[in-house]
């Protein structure tokens, strides 16, 4: 009645209680009245015990099935230093295409430096026949130089245009590499997802943190979209190849495709 | 085979793209168009008077077997000619598109000579 907070609440000890527990301690039974303390301490906050218990056998599960998922040994495994590969192909493919194009720029460098010496060459002597100013000596000179440097930029020419198509071929590169590097992503999407379904499976003691909750989702939706564009195999890797399940080359399909009447 | 065939470039790289319209155009074909997957390719095909395809395989959305495919079924398209340039190198995916109908397959990376060879080969039984 003078506190009717405590009793609406349920009191943490009553009256009856404390006496049992005053008469224990007179009586001289202290195990008996430690043993009684303990049971009205657990009484007052029964949860902490139910909690470390879930929280410990959450762990111990999320612990569990993390190390125990088929998918992650595969993903340790294989696609990891599958990926490592990728990567260390695409180092080696920008590298090659970054060489082809520069050679490329080098095989014409010097053709044009000399296209442009001839015309400069010629210039003097071309001008003074736009002008009527030539000679008959030199208008027969000027003939044999144009004819000559026609010749050779014909020549030139035709290099010249073979490089640039070096140069457009040597592009293929990213495509090739852009392919490699989504499936990388992919995995890295993957891996990342794992990580954070076993914090979401770890953190449910306290319920799952919101933010982490809608993160989680995004992600699984992110990984099952990049996992649907990626259903074919992209460019195969030397161990791939190795593996005699891929073509190696360009006549292995054609003798493949020969077998099967094209 | 005339010049001025009307041909469908599908891949989702634009590079890519570029480097086989600028093939084509050395070859002397410039009527050429683009479109960056299967889903994008099927309508302009279905509304488009094109005479060939020349579609990659791994794309988003539509991959190019299922453009492939849908070109087969397709009662107007059917008989559209297809040239597969991928780096799908699997036995297993090459023999797929030789069975949905795939008239010739590219595998990636590739020369400029291969694709000149293989399109020949196309227009040359087409023709024939």
């Amino acid at each position: 009645m003078e506190n009717t907070e405590n009793t609406a609440k349920q009191p943490l000890i009553n009256l009856d209680e404390a006496r049992e527990l005053v008469m224990l301690l007179e009586a001289g039974m202290q195990d008996e009245a430690d043993s009684r303390f303990l049971e009205l301490m657990r009484r007052c906050e029964p949860n902490i015990y139910n909690e470390v218990g879930n929280l410990t056998r959450d762990l111990h599960e999320a612990i569990r099935s993390f190390a125990e998922d088929p998918r992650l040994r595969d993903i340790a495994d294989v696609e990891i230093p599958d990926a490592s590969e990728r990567l260390r192909y695409i180092i080696k493919m920008t590298d090659k295409a970054a060489n082809r194009t520069l050679d490329a720029v080098d095989a014409c460098t010097p053709l044009v430096n000399k296209l442009t010496s001839s015309i400069d060459n010629l210039m003097p002597v071309w001008d003074r026949l736009m002008h009527g100013r030539i000679d008959r000596f030199e208008f027969v000179t000027l003939c044999h130089q144009i004819d000559e440097m026609l010749t050779q930029t014909k020549d030139n020419v035709d290099v010249l245009s073979s490089q640039l198509n070096e140069i457009l071929m040597a592009q293929d590169y990213q495509d090739l590499t852009g392919q490699m590097i989504q499936k990388v992503i992919a995995l890295v999407t993957e891996v990342e997802d794992e990580l954070v379904k076993f914090l979401v499976s770890f953190g449910r003691i306290e319920g799952i943190n919101p933010q982490l909750k809608s993160r989680t989702d995004a992600l699984i939706d992110e990984a099952e979209q990049v996992k649907k564009s990626l259903e074919a195999q992209g460019p195969a890797t030397q161990t791939m190849k190795d593996s005699g399940k891929v073509m190696a080359t360009q006549d292995d399909v054609d003798d493949l495709l020969a077998s099967l009447g094209f | 085979m005339n010049k001025n065939v009307k041909i469908l470039i599908v891949d989702d790289f634009s590079t890519m793209r570029r480097i086989i319209k600028n093939l084509l155009r050395d070859l002397g074909y410039n009527n050429t168009h683009e479109a960056d997957d299967g889903s994008t390719a099927l309508p302009m095909l279905e509304s488009g008077d094109f005479q060939f395809v020349i579609t990659d395989w791994n794309m988003p959305i539509m991959q190019g077997i299922d453009l492939l495919k849908a070109i087969r079924a397709n009662p107007k398209l059917r008989s559209l000619p297809v040239l597969m340039v991928t780096a799908e190198a699997k036995r297993d995916q090459i023999i797929e598109a030789a069975k949905a109908g795939v008239n010739g397959y590219i595998v990636k990376p590739f020369t400029a000579a291969t694709l000149k060879e293989k399109l020949d080969k196309i227009f040359e039984r087409i023709d024939g």
